[in-house]
């Protein structure tokens, strides 16, 4: 035992799990909804975020296949997708817009 | 410490019902009772943390009309099984509708309702556990409430209602079929994880009720639907006492509640006992104490008049040394902890830094979830020996709880020792403790106002050159985890001198009215590994106090640290590697604790007529000393 914490379980943090297989965007209510299939993305208490570019989701919600999100305006070819929890650091995807949809 | 809400002095007393009050009853039976097919108006609310700006917005942003929820288009992901690879798809606002989990509102057809499904624990009738046991008052209520965590897993049966659509998914186009709900499948009974504290709680004559916020926790809501929900099931509950064919007719006291959270649930009863106070007093509830296990701290990035703080009931706050979930991995303000909550709290309160404790240990349904457990520790971890059992978990929770009510519910004390530092838990569990309750309490200082040269009473301050109030996390975000003033000194070997000294004015020189001076205190540990915090020594200072008519004692911090038998304290060293990233960072917590020093160590001073506190800092060793709530306490 030395106070430090060892691989068990989950590793040593909720965001190293992260990993985004994919993601699009449709238009929503006021604006354009993210979609996106990850794998190690749980509901805990931090809640969880996600940006394309410079532009972060709202109301970001998980469930047991991904994530979900509203964009105020479509992200700009380019721009990367990167996730996080509130509370660790971020994660960058190698998910990238490139148009009409995200891939 | 600058947020006691209690006028002046910052002085709370008993409420005249006597030391002892009342008995505590005892029950031998008990009986769980589910509360099931129930719903409510509650708005789905997700209160939105705006994570593009600092600090943290919320914004209300939805009502309960079922065309505005079925309008949301987030989608609800789960694997196809009919086809490898391939996703189903589900729009959140249908799939609560059509599904059955939400109803329609049977007075509004435009309107939906929410189910507010229960456990509820009550003491038995040994002849007969369906009725409440025999008893000559009503019984105090108690609310529990947990936090995010997996909620819905699948929506089964399913009905397909469009051609799939390829989706680029593991860089191979997959079918994303969109559907809608006929039925919801798995659902994780997240509230029945604390039967262990519902049992200890009926044994001492209180009914609880743990609630199922699945319905929260399926759209992400912070805190604002939570405590909707809380309300929800209180007035539930209210309604069944009032109706004499319940069983609960005529049985409950109102008057007498606990809200007990854990995770974000533990910053909901925060705002559950805010809100209580805007209902019409019809409405409202006697909140009579708040408890806060392991909870997330989302307001404190808010501006301070924003920050959710506990107003008018006690408040008690466990958190683990060892949680895996709420856990300041990353230092930043806007996700705080537990010790955030007890900085602000202006009331009767106490926060127990358990030492070995994780997060989701607390409930006995969480480690179990597959795809979820706390992030390191799963319920067989033994990765750290310092981590203690799932069932010493539950022992101290049962221990800090139903002690804190027997005050808050019974005006019992007989506990009071486990919360000011004289009696340990009942498994030994360690810990640091902070706390300020008593029968009297007077604040001379709490290092936090506009005023440096003033303290709490009015009294002038003289500092030295050494000493200064600072923003404790100023002083590092990972080391200091409160968001506090304290007072600060530098010691420099040899070149200090001089003490910190606040005068008392007149009308407040008698501390024979008091039994204890006590301060929070912590230093800057060399945290840097297990071996330099154990060997590292803890702050050297004295207290002097002086009287009006010359006289003096000194009392050095070996004869204070003597006196307190489970105190002071070192910082509990735990660092964490971020595999992805590598970083590695240290999040051990120089966390202030309560100090007592007894005003009998202080001989050959008048007591009763005290000019003077001075805190002298030993020059002997350089030093970075942090001293906080500067207080008088009665017992």
């Amino acid at each position: 035992m030395n106070g430090s914490e060892t691989i068990v379980g989950g590793g040593p943090s909720p965001s190293e799990r992260l990993r985004v297989l994919g993601a699009w965007i449709s238009p929503g209510p006021g604006g354009w909804v993210l979609s996106a299939v990850a794998e190690g993305v749980v509901d805990r208490a931090a809640p969880f975020e996600a940006r394309v570019g410079d532009q972060w989701a709202r109301e970001v919600m998980v469930s047991p296949e991904g994530f979900s999100g509203y964009l105020t305006h479509p992200p700009n070819p380019g721009e990367r997708l990167f996730v996080r929890y509130m509370d660790t650091p971020e994660v960058r995807t190698d998910i990238v817009f490139q148009g009409p949809s995200v891939s | 410490m600058g947020y006691d809400s209690i006028s002046g002095a910052g002085q709370f007393v008993a409420d005249g019902s006597g030391q002892f009050g009342e008995a505590i009853p005892s029950f031998a039976s008990h009986t769980f009772l589910p509360i099931t097919g129930e719903f409510a108006s509650v708005r789905v609310t997700t209160d939105t943390h705006d994570t593009s700006t600092a600090p943290i917005t919320f914004n209300i942003n939805t009502s309960d009309d079922i065309a505005a929820l079925r309008a949301r288009t987030q989608e609800f992901l789960q694997r196809d099984p009919a086809t490898p690879g391939a996703r189903l798809a589900f729009r959140r606002g249908d799939a609560v509708m059509d599904s059955g989990f939400f109803r329609v509102d049977p007075r509004n057809a435009a309107r939906y309702q929410i189910p507010i499904d229960s456990l509820v624990c009550f003491p038995a009738d040994p002849a007969d556990a369906s009725k409440l046991a025999p008893h000559n008052r009503r019984f105090p209520v108690a609310l529990i409430i947990h936090g995010q965590h997996p909620s819905i897993q699948d929506f089964t049966p399913f009905t397909r209602t469009g051609p799939a659509v390829p989706r680029v998914i593991g860089g191979v186009a997959r079918p994303v079929t969109p559907c809608r709900a006929d039925g919801v499948g798995t659902r994780v009974a997240n509230h029945e994880g604390y039967r262990y504290l519902q049992e200890d709680l009926a044994a001492m004559g209180v009914v609880s009720i743990s609630i199922d916020t699945n319905p929260a926790n399926f759209f992400g809501s912070l805190l604002q639907m939570r405590a909707e929900m809380i309300f929800a099931n209180l007035d539930h509950l209210r309604r069944l006492s009032r109706t004499s064919s319940s069983r609960f007719h005529r049985k409950l006291d109102f008057r007498k509640v606990a809200l007990i959270g854990h995770s974000r649930g533990g910053d909901a009863v925060v705002l559950a006992e805010n809100l209580n106070r805007r209902r019409s007093s019809s409405r409202r509830f006697g909140i009579k104490s708040v408890i806060s296990i392991a909870p997330t701290d989302l307001t404190g990035a808010l501006q301070r008049s924003d920050r959710l703080r506990v107003r008018n009931s006690d408040l008690l706050i466990l958190y683990g040394s060892h949680d895996g979930d709420v856990t300041g991995f990353d230092g930043n303000d806007r996700f705080g902890t537990g010790f955030r909550h007890y900085d602000r709290n202006g009331a009767r309160r106490a926060m127990v830094f358990l030492h070995g404790c994780t997060h989701n240990r607390f409930n006995s349904v969480w480690n179990e979830i597959p795809g979820h457990f706390d992030f390191f520790h799963r319920a067989a971890d033994r990765s750290d020996a310092r981590m203690i059992s799932v069932a010493d978990h539950q022992q101290a929770a049962r221990d800090y709880v139903s002690g804190w009510l027997a005050k808050s519910f019974y005006n019992d004390n007989t506990f009071e020792s486990v919360f000011d530092g004289r009696d340990p838990n009942s498994r030994g569990v360690p810990f640091s403790l902070q706390w300020k309750t008593g029968s009297r309490t007077r604040t001379i200082d709490f290092f936090d106002d506009s005023d440096d040269s003033r303290n709490q009473l009015g009294g002038s301050v003289t500092p030295s050159a050494f000493t200064s109030e600072v923003f404790l996390p100023s002083q590092g975000q990972f080391q200091f985890p409160h968001q506090d003033r304290a007072l600060k000194g530098t010691v420099v070997s040899l070149l200090s001198s001089g003490p910190y000294r606040t005068e008392i004015p007149s009308g407040n020189q008698n501390f024979t009215r008091f039994e204890l001076l006590t301060f929070r205190l912590t230093r800057r540990f060399d945290v840097s590994s297990l071996a330099a915090v154990a060997a590292d020594p803890f702050p050297l200072f004295s207290i002097r106090i002086e009287d009006r008519s010359g006289g003096s004692a000194t009392v050095d911090a070996a004869t204070i640290f003597a006196a307190n038998p489970l105190a002071p304290t070192r910082p509990y060293f735990r660092q964490m590697t971020h595999r992805i990233t590598g970083v590695t960072r240290n999040i051990t917590k120089n966390n202030m604790e309560t100090i007592t020093a007894p005003l009998s160590l202080f001989t050959g001073v008048a007591l009763t007529r005290v000019r003077a506190v001075e805190i002298l800092f030993d020059s002997s060793r350089a030093d970075e000393i942090y001293f906080d709530t500067l207080t008088l306490i009665r017992r």
